[in-house]
């Protein structure tokens, strides 16, 4: 290639430049050789970057280079001639003999120091030292060179704090995870961001965005927060604006009198934090001291993660709730659908029996004949009423409606033997009334309604044999009516909720029923102020005990 | 020749109610209070029609039909009921037996009609097995 060149002017030209280049090169290297061991020196010195002090043996600055006077912020003529110590502060090695007291060969690499500056600001510094020998090995005196480490520190600084606020997180992640209500775990949560901001901590929780449902206290607090809860958020505080305005408030330094919102609690800085569950308000975390000042950024920024975090737990359980709620209102609607169902097919057998019956009238049939199907017709038509009445009983209760009643004196002996031979006549019962008993304050036709669901379920549960009883008795100012079965009992699991509507015990399976009769008596009975109660053994049999008051 | 009717049923109001309705020429009327009586009769032999309430203490009627189909009853079983379900109503019909509602008695009658005077049979080669 070069022949190709040289060949053209273009190639020529290109070979003289570069020649002449050559010879520029050989100039300058010409020159820095022949530069002085000084200037040469006072090049290197003021290219380091580092902080370079040379010192005397005795300790006295002797050059410095310019980072030097940039870290320490001095001029260089101030350092020069200067005691060491009076120029980097105490704590560094100041003349020679020290360096070799602190190294054998008077050397330290990388110590981790601070010097001070002109202004007093302490600066952290890794320092390295070394001692300089002439030729003949002579101590002529020593090099200090010192990095600064201000911006490491701050990074290493940062780096600690992001770590104590990613744990801290965890923790109250844990914290919230572990209950099954993260509002248990709320005490414990503020305790936690207490300790890592130094501040009181608390949560206040609200209902439809502005009621008070409860403040939950970090340690050392007091206040009588009880009288907040259950009403709106108090107007005109920061409390009320966090909440409603969904945004945060710092105030590092507040008035004594400020309204913060939580009244007794004084305040003089504090920070605010909104609780939010998509769009709706949950309430605010709130921290404060007394101290003025005390609540700075990074502390905001640290509750600002823990709301985030506190917000979606309480979220979350929300959620679950309306989820509980939803299934339960479907649950009620389809007992409803049950009982009306259940309601509507009880009333077939009936109608079937009267349909049947008025087909049998048609037929010849002796005159008891006649008389044995007028009496099931009343029978069965006794019965669809009493089912249309506990129809019309349960949509009252459903509807929240206490049942009507009307007391008046009535003759309980005259009551029992008529609900004794509608039930009697296919089973045995038992009557035992105490003489001379006085009259109830009680509505006979609801009674009589009650009394005919304790027998017929006291029939329906016996053995056919086996003899129901019926008695009654005075106690005190009532009169007490037991009925006894010799049934097989109910069990424990049963009895505690026998009064409850749609509560049919396992004995109930295969019989007809809605599970609404006791629960109907229930309601009859304290609406005319008695009380109905069981007591049961399985294999024994159960006793229904219903008090009435009687006539004064 | 006279049809003997078997009514089963826990309440004695529908049996009183199905004798006095079912006094026709030509028809018996015998009574059973449960699932249990029932099959005891059945197995005795000399019913024709069986007419058999579901649900009762012990033995639902369903239960009846099903035992009484496995040990090879092949006579009518009418399933008469005021709790009949899709799935009780289902399994009627696996067993070759009718299920009708309990307030219509008219669907009675013309079922019980079919059955002996007719001589219909439901699907009566499946059912004895």
């Amino acid at each position: 290639m070069p022949d190709a060149a040289q060949d053209s002017p273009d190639g020529l030209l290109v070979e003289a430049l570069r020649q002449l280049a050559d010879v520029q090169l050989e100039l300058e290297g010409e020159r820095l050789r022949r530069m002085s061991v000084e200037g040469l020196f006072e090049e290197v010195l003021s290219a380091m970057s580092d902080g370079l002090i040379l010192v005397e043996p005795r300790g006295r600055v002797w050059r410095v280079n310019k980072s030097a006077a940039d870290l320490l912020r001095r001029t260089t003529e101030e350092m020069v001639g200067k005691r060491l110590r009076d120029v980097l502060g105490p704590g560094v090695p100041a003349s020679t003999w020290e360096l070799f007291q602190r190294d054998r060969r008077g050397r330290l690499e990388a110590v981790e120091t601070v010097v001070l500056r002109a202004d007093g600001e302490k600066v952290p510094v890794s320092l390295s030292c070394a001692v300089i020998t002439d030729p003949d090995g002579k101590v002529v005196g020593a090099v200090y060179a010192a990095r600064d480490l201000s911006q490491t520190h701050r990074l290493l600084h940062e780096l600690e704090r992001a770590e104590a606020r990613w744990r801290l997180l965890a923790e109250v992640g844990d914290l919230l995870g572990e209950e099954l209500d993260p509002r248990d775990a709320l005490p414990a949560v503020c305790e936690r961001l207490s300790e890592a901001t130094g501040c009181h901590a608390a949560v206040i929780l609200v209902r439809e965005g502005r009621f008070v449902e409860d403040i939950v206290l970090g340690p050392g607090l007091d206040a009588p927060v009880s009288e907040l809860v259950a009403h709106p958020l108090p107007a005109g505080t920061a409390l009320a604006l966090v909440v409603r305005g969904a945004r945060v408030v710092h105030a590092p330094t507040l008035q004594p009198d400020f309204p913060l919102g939580i009244p007794g609690w004084p305040a003089r800085s504090a920070a605010l934090v909104p609780l939010m569950a998509r769009n709706t308000s949950l309430g605010a975390l709130l921290l404060f001291s007394e101290q003025p000042g005390a609540v700075g950024e990074p502390a905001v920024g640290v509750s600002e993660l823990v709301a985030a975090r506190v917000s979606l737990a309480l979220a979350n359980a929300r959620l679950r709730e309306s989820l509980v709620e939803l299934e339960a209102a479907r649950e009620a609607a389809q007992s409803r659908q049950d009982v009306i169902a259940g309601l509507s097919h009880d009333m077939k057998t009936p109608l079937g029996v009267i349909s049947a019956l008025i087909e049998g009238l048609r037929e010849d049939g002796s005159p008891q004949e006649r008389e044995r199907m007028y009496t099931a017709m009343r029978r069965q038509v006794q019965r669809l009423r009493s089912l249309v009445q506990q129809f019309l009983d349960y949509s009252r209760l459903e509807g929240g409606h206490h049942l009507v009643v009307h007391t008046q004196p009535t003759d309980l002996a005259e009551l029992i033997d008529r609900s004794v031979s509608t039930w009697g006549r296919n089973h045995p019962i038992e009557v035992d009334l105490e003489a001379g008993l006085p009259r109830a304050l009680a509505d006979s036709e609801r009674l009589e309604q009650v009394l005919a669901n304790l027998l017929s379920n006291a029939v329906k549960f016996s053995p056919p044999t086996s003899p129901v009883a019926i008695a009654a008795r005075r106690v005190r100012k009532t009169i007490e009516i037991k009925v006894t079965d010799r049934g097989r009992g109910i069990p424990p699991a049963d009895l505690a909720n026998l009064f409850e509507k749609f509560h049919r015990g396992a004995e109930a399976r295969g019989t007809q029923g809605t599970g609404l009769g006791l629960y109907i008596s229930k309601a009859l009975i304290e609406a005319q102020g008695g009380a109905i109660s069981v007591t049961s053994r399985v294999g024994v049999g159960s006793t229904f005990t219903v008090t009435i008051p009687s006539v004064p | 020749m006279t049809v003997t009717l078997l009514v089963v049923d826990d309440e004695e109001d529908v049996r009183l109610s199905l004798r006095m309705m079912l006094r026709r020429p030509g028809w018996a009327v015998s009574e059973a209070a449960s699932g249990e009586e029932a099959l005891e009769l059945c197995r005795r032999g000399g019913v024709d029609v069986l007419i058999l309430d579901h649900k009762m203490p012990g033995l639902a009627g369903i239960d009846v039909a099903r035992i009484l189909r496995g040990e090879g009853f092949r006579r009518p079983i009418i399933l008469y009921s005021a709790y009949l379900t899709p799935q009780i109503e289902a399994t009627a019909e696996e067993l070759s037996v009718w299920a009708v509602a309990k307030e219509d008695v008219e669907e009675l009658m013309d079922t019980l009609r079919d059955v002996t005077e007719n001589g219909h049979r439901k699907q009566d080669d499946g059912a004895a097995g």
